[in-house]
């Protein structure tokens, strides 16, 4: 080893490194899978743990009884979520549709949880700690304004919010006024990689932030773009000012039914601290792949959730790649949102972050029919009042 | 044209800052000079003359090495025993100042003053009224400056952080720095008035990594005891970091051992042994991860290439510098929390 040392002089420990991250390589492709599965165990017991076992009065907790509104494909998704908290029990499910119902009932194995037609039916007959509202997002604020009424402390909206600016800020008053705990589900506020975006962007590596520039591929402004509105705002640490934005024009089918209507488009946002956002949700994108750029003074991040990796590439540290480490498991992520909303802590999401996302999806419906022009935010009180058939 | 001028003509400095500035990098290499010949600046001049758009003009020194073989080996053209002329000679676009200890606030100061940029290797000054000085100096100058803690550049070093970052926020640093100042004054082998003052000479840069990593210092509460040492040989401080996590400084010289700095996450710990340049991620779970080092910091000195090459990005698209560079500015700060650790505020 010492002759071959001094044969290859300094290079030897250039060699040693490479020959050490080949292997690295050879290794972690071997026991991928393994160490995929290890870590979505750890991430369980992780969120396991989040949940407290007694109340803030200190009284033991023995489960938590959560219902499920909406028997659809994300009414599913919480259900798996929900059934990988052992703390948490499933206590009812209510859908208008009785063969929604009996299908997510046999997907979900839900031998022992109550189904009812309706959400008045539900809420007459149990009392439950959380209700996660997964119905269709035109009824999103109604079911939810009854949740609130009928004494629910915790409730879970999926995202958008709703589809009216103004009755979704009448639900976030009613929710204030009556201390019920409200998140919506921007599932990105709580990934822990994304997070860890946040951090490397607050440490400095990529100077300050200026842009933000998302194309997450066709699915809709409101059902994909508010993410990404929120998502800007969310890294960007700062409100929404105004969009400009250009809707497609195309009439695009909904599987959801000829009622629900959400067409792709583009837009430029304006932020509060000067960041700018570009967000391209088009329908002609062929296919759904995440992709983000966050370009600062000093460098830039690249998100590729396609590929689960994300790049940092700062302009004198260099490039570093990391896997990402965090589910985007649906049913997961769903779990670490209720897990979090079991807790005393504030959402990361609630109802201001989610309002704005929802303004913002608006304003780029409203901008792209005025001649697209500059729509500030918040929107103003008629704008406020439109509704919209997203799905 | 713009051949056709001397490097040294006003003209010449005028179109090249002229072109920097309208479209954002230049055209022409930028012109260094270095200011001192020895070990240090080797590393440097290595550096430069990997780098394809800087010209190293010129290089001085009082005496003491052979200056001659230094500038052929870099491919250094002009050689000066004295500084100013050799600024004075060359009209250089930046100065590397690497001189001795002692010598480089007085350098740094002629350099600033002219308007010429710089990196200086630190300690920019002994104290933090000096640093501040230079810094106020290259204010009214107007003059990009960057004081060299190439530990900030580390690549093992953000390697590390980013682990930590990637699983949480930074909730700890532990920086343990022992120094073998018993065998250095034994074997003479530095100025011998550095030894009291080793703590801005060399601790300067484990010290300087609480900033560069956890934020600016709120608070601080330190204890140094003196056996050997009349300014101290023990010392212990705990300060509170604006990103907010927890600093904890511990230095023990002559107890033996490397310089380490560990990083505390949520659910894992990072250590990084300076002397040896090897890094470990210590899971909760108990399996563990390797670091490794970036290519680049194999082959020069560590850091030094990222750092040089900030500086020189800096300068040619007339940017500011961005994280982690220090400038004077920030250097005094530093300084300022070694007075604090240290007890030097009566120097």
């Amino acid at each position: 080893m010492h002759r071959f040392k001094l044969a290859i002089g300094w290079r030897y420990h250039a060699y040693k490194q490479a020959v050490r991250r080949y292997l690295s390589e050879v290794k972690s492709a071997v026991i991928r899978p393994f160490r995929e599965y290890r870590q979505e165990r750890q991430l369980l017991e992780t969120v396991r743990g989040k949940i407290p076992s007694v109340s803030s009065n200190g009284r033991a907790i023995a489960r938590f009884k959560v219902a499920v509104i909406g028997a659809g494909s994300m009414g599913g998704h919480s259900c798996l979520g929900l059934q990988t908290l052992p703390q948490v029990e499933i206590a009812a499910v209510a859908d208008q549709n009785p063969c929604a119902l009996e299908r997510l009932r046999q997907l979900c194995h839900l031998s022992d949880t109550r189904c009812y037609p309706s959400v008045e039916a539900l809420l007459n007959e149990e009392v439950v700690d959380l209700v996660c509202v997964a119905t269709n997002t035109t009824s999103h604020l109604a079911v939810a304004r009854q949740v609130v009424a009928a004494g629910v402390r915790r409730l879970i909206v999926e995202k958008p919010i709703g589809n009216c600016v103004a009755e979704a800020r009448d639900l976030a008053c009613l929710c204030a006024n009556r201390k019920v705990k409200l998140a919506v589900n921007h599932s990105r506020r709580w990934q822990s990689d994304y997070a860890a975006i946040k951090r490397c962007i607050e440490h400095g590596y990529i100077g300050t932030l200026r842009q933000v520039y998302a194309v997450p591929g066709p699915g809709g402004l409101g059902m994909i773009g508010s993410h990404f509105f929120d998502f800007t705002a969310y890294l960007s640490d700062s409100p929404l000012a105004w969009v400009i934005g250009f809707l497609d024009s195309a009439d695009r089918p909904l599987w959801q039914g000829p009622q629900f209507k959400d067409p792709g488009g583009y837009a430029v946002v304006g932020l509060q601290n000067g960041v700018r956002g570009y967000l391209d949700n088009s329908d002609d994108l062929s296919y759904k792949s995440g992709f983000v750029v966050l370009k600062g003074d000093a460098g830039r991040i690249e998100i590729d959730e396609r590929l689960r990796q994300w790049h940092l590439d700062s302009r004198s540290l260099g490039r570093r790649t990391f896997q990402f480490i965090d589910t985007t498991d649906v049913r997961r992520y769903v779990a670490k949102v209720v897990a979090q909303m079991l807790t005393d802590a504030p959402p990361p999401c609630g109802a201001t972050e989610g309002i704005a996302a929802l303004e913002a999806v608006v304003a780029v419906h409203l901008s792209s029919s005025r001649g697209n022009v500059r729509i500030p935010l918040p929107l103003q009180e008629k704008d406020a009042e439109l509704e919209f058939p997203f799905p | 044209m713009l051949s056709k001028l001397a490097p040294g003509d006003e003209e010449y400095r005028g179109r090249v800052g002229e072109r920097a500035t309208t479209c954002g990098a230049r055209l022409s290499p930028v012109r260094v000079a270095i200011a001192g010949a020895g070990n240090y600046a080797h590393h440097h001049l290595k550096v430069l003359a990997s780098l394809a758009d800087v010209a190293t003009v010129g290089i001085s020194n009082r005496g003491g090495s052979d200056l001659t073989s230094v500038a052929r080996q870099y491919g250094v053209n002009a050689t000066f025993t004295d500084y100013e002329q050799m600024l004075d000679s060359t009209q250089p676009d930046a100065v590397f100042v690497v001189v001795s200890h002692f010598e480089t606030v007085r350098v740094a100061t002629s350099c600033l003053g002219r308007g010429i940029p710089c990196l200086i290797e630190k300690p920019a000054g002994f104290t933090s009224a000096e640093t501040a000085s230079l810094a106020k100096l290259a204010a009214d100058h107007q003059c990009l400056n960057m004081v060299g803690v190439n530990r900030r550049y580390w690549s093992i070093l953000h390697n590390a952080l980013t682990v930590i970052l990637q699983h949480g926020p930074l909730l700890g640093i532990l920086i343990d720095a022992p120094e073998p100042i018993r065998r250095f004054r034994a074997k003479a082998a530095y100025d011998p008035r550095l030894y009291d003052l080793w703590m801005i000479a060399s601790t300067i840069h484990a010290i300087d990594l609480f900033r560069c990593l956890g934020g600016e210092v709120m608070e601080v509460q330190s204890l140094k005891t003196s056996r050997r040492e009349t300014s101290g040989d023990s010392f212990t401080a705990v300060l509170r970091l604006s990103r907010n996590c927890l600093g904890t400084y511990v230095s023990h010289y002559n107890s033996g051992g490397e310089w380490s700095v560990t990083l505390y996450g949520d659910g894992l710990k990072a250590v990084i042994w300076l002397g040896r340049i090897k890094a470990q991620v210590y899971f909760d779970t108990g399996s563990t991860v390797p670091v490794h080092m970036d290519a680049v910091d194999l082959n020069y000195r560590w850091g030094l290439y990222a750092q040089d090459r900030a500086f020189i990005d800096a300068l040619a698209s007339g940017q500011k510098l961005t994280y982690p560079a220090s400038d004077l500015e920030d250097a005094a700060k530093t300084m300022r929390l070694i007075e604090q650790i240290g007890g030097f505020s009566e120097l």
